[in-house]
């Protein structure tokens, strides 16, 4: 005990010596939550669309009144007048310049087929080359137009839907996402932090010294894990306060719920970290390695921006082998929903499972290598 | 007290250390020295099992250790070639590491401490970080932390290449008094007058050994009569003349305005020499690593 307790008092050492270390420890997460907060985000808070009404009648100025008195709306009329061939040469012009997302096309016999069959057409041209926007333009149009159906045939009167939204009320990509990056970000630095410390000594030398000393394999891994964890969780804790502040996340849940699987995921982490660190010959590689083998599985696989049922059953698969799938599920649900610990058993079981094989892994490698440097 | 038998180690296509047999005798000061890459570092990292062997059996205390280092690392304190503490740590911050992860008893430690760094001179800088000292300075720190374990052998990869010649003097005084205690030492050098100051030397020529004894022995047994001679004439002619008799090619040297000279045969030259002045000298290891270099 007293040497992995000299070898935990070294760490700190090592921690609060290092600018280098303290700025990647405690001011690089919260860099990147405040650029990634404000850049991942599916928010749409603005559609600009060309309205070409060839029908000029009372029916065509209703439909584009609906589109005009939701907020989310702006309306352009191309130059050359609202209808003819031109104001809609001139409003394909627009969408091709990207100044408007879509044109609100109406017939010529929009208000006619109205009145005589009860159904008429109308058109509407949305540019698809974002297709995530697409798809909410869509969702807005068809909104809309129900509406605007509803008001038509009077069918608002028959029944009135009233939608309650859980969890995330506004719908705010930030919300959905954060979490996530914290999450990310927590497994970047775990496994940074340690695999650093170790290709550190390595390339210093001093690991020869630790390899020769009495120091048993494990005392070592303890002895450099204990002061990461506790890092990593006040990484966490300040990551997660600077997103309660300046985002407004809401932490709707349990913050001893959500430690208890921390530890778990960060262990996870830090065994990662060790595990490139005995693959790694320099600091520089064993970073850049920790960088690419976190940060990329968790933002692209763990179903942080992708729903992991959309992956190939392929990268699914390889999705549950990432620590950052379980913790991911746990921290939106304990941020934005409240939910406890018997919710999250199965998660929680992973992130055991998954940080044992690396534990497991990472000492073994670590001890072989002990044995026979070369 | 260890003995190295048939000890061989490559790397890739390159053979470091190449079929070694090599004692190294209790409360002796044994040294060995050898050029760059002659396989100094090697042979001491597979001794502490920072580099596996390919082939041979090192002993200790007659007992074969087969391949169980801990029974070596548990007496020795093996300082590397490279300074490898902690620069960000203080020296007592160091030192105390070591003596936590070495188990030294917490009532002994303090005492020690203020005695090696006494011995070592370093206790004025006992605050210091050890990345700020000088290179002397940091070996002291590095020697002192081995020997807070009070190791029976003392295992030192080049402790004074890149050392001021004021702190490798006091670092041989330390050596010495080590000695003295009874403490057996084994240390690598490529400065062959530093390799003089040890009781056994092995010279050593890319991993193989060229000479090991005793140093008395080594310069008893010296196989050739060495010369000094003050020329009569150019120095340099005089040179060629020397290097034209049979048997001496290549064991002809200038120094400053005399030329050196080993001899091997019992026929006495020095009459056919032009020369103003002739002396027979007692051989230097540094005679000694030239004759047998040169021979190879």
């Amino acid at each position: 005990m007293a040497r992995i307790k000299a070898i935990i008092v070294k760490e700190f050492f090592h921690i609060l010596r290092d600018p280098r270390s303290l700025t990647i420890v405690f001011i690089t997460p919260v860099i990147m939550i405040f650029i990634l907060g404000y850049s991942f985000s599916f928010d749409l808070n603005r559609i600009d669309a060309a309205v070409v009404d060839f029908s000029q009648s009372d029916f065509s100025r209703q439909l584009v009144n609906s589109f005009a008195n939701n907020r989310i709306f702006v309306l352009h009329f191309p130059a050359g007048g609202t209808s003819g061939k031109s104001a809609l040469r001139a409003a394909e012009e627009m969408l091709r310049k990207e100044k408007i997302k879509e044109i609100i096309v109406i017939p010529v016999d929009f208000s006619r087929r109205l009145t005589v069959h009860g159904q008429s057409d109308f058109g509407i041209i949305i540019d698809a080359s974002n297709s995530n926007t697409a798809n909410l333009v869509f969702q807005y149009n068809e909104m809309i137009v129900l509406e605007f159906m509803a008001e038509m045939k009077k069918v608002g009167q028959l029944f009135k839907l009233h939608t309650k939204i859980y969890f995330n009320p506004e719908a705010k990509s930030s919300f959905f996402f954060i979490p996530g990056q914290i999450a990310a970000i927590l497994l970047m630095i775990s496994a940074m932090l340690t695999s650093v410390s170790i290709a550190k000594e390595r390339e210093t030398g001093s690991i020869a010294l630790l390899f020769i000393s009495p120091l048993k394999s494990y005392e070592i891994i303890i002895g450099k894990t204990i002061p990461y964890i506790m890092v990593a969780l006040l990484d966490g804790v300040l990551t997660l306060a600077f997103s309660r502040f300046w985002f407004g996340i809401p932490i709707r849940g349990s913050l001893l719920v959500l430690l208890i699987f921390a530890v778990l995921y960060i262990i996870a982490g830090l065994s990662l970290g060790i595990l490139i660190s005995t693959l790694a010959p320099t600091q520089k590689a064993a970073m850049l390695a920790a960088q690419i083998l976190t940060m990329l599985p968790s933002y692209l696989l763990s179903g942080l921006i992708f729903p992991i049922d959309s992956l190939n059953p392929v990268l699914q698969a390889i999705s549950y082998a990432i620590p950052a799938t379980y913790f991911l599920r746990i921290i939106r649900g304990v941020i934005l929903k409240g939910s406890e610990l018997k919710h999250f058993l199965f998660e929680g079981l992973m992130l055991v499972l998954l940080g044992a094989v690396l534990l497991l892994a990472a000492s073994r490698k670590f001890s072989r290598q002990r044995k026979a440097v070369q | 007290m260890i003995r190295l038998e048939h000890v061989s180690k490559s790397f890739a296509d390159i053979r470091a250390v190449n079929d070694v047999s090599l004692a190294i005798k209790k409360g002796a000061i044994t040294i060995i020295s050898g050029a760059d890459g002659a396989g100094k570092s090697t042979i001491f990292k597979m001794l502490v099992g920072l580099v596996k062997k390919d082939t041979g059996d090192i002993f200790l205390d007659g007992e074969n250790i087969n391949g169980d280092y801990i029974r070596i690392t548990s007496v020795c304190g093996y300082m590397p070639e490279k300074f490898s503490l902690y620069v960000d740590l203080s020296v007592e911050e160091n030192l105390n590491f070591f003596a936590d992860i070495q188990q030294v008893p917490r009532r002994r430690r303090e005492e020690l401490k203020q005695r090696l760094l006494e011995k070592t001179g370093m206790l004025p800088f006992k605050k210091r970080r050890a990345g700020a000292l000088s290179g002397g300075m940091k070996q002291k720190l590095a020697l002192s932390a081995i020997l807070l374990s009070s190791p029976d052998l003392i295992i030192l990869d080049e402790p004074t290449t890149g050392v001021d010649p004021l702190s490798r003097i006091e670092f041989f005084a330390i050596i010495e008094d080590l000695k003295k205690e009874g403490k057996t030492i084994v240390m690598s050098t490529p400065y062959l007058d530093e390799a003089e100051k040890g009781d056994f030397v092995v010279l050593l020529k890319n991993g193989r050994v060229m000479v090991q004894d005793s140093m008395i022995m080594i310069k008893k047994t010296f196989p050739a009569r060495l010369f000094r001679i003050l020329p009569r004439g150019n120095i340099f002619e005089v040179m060629q003349q020397i290097n034209a008799f049979p048997g001496l090619g290549g064991q002809v040297y200038m120094r400053g305005k005399f030329i050196r000279y080993m001899q091997s045969g019992p026929e006495n030259l020095a009459q056919q020499i032009p020369h103003l002045e002739i002396t027979e000298e007692k051989p230097t290891l540094e005679d000694v690593y030239i004759y047998h270099e040169r021979r190879q």
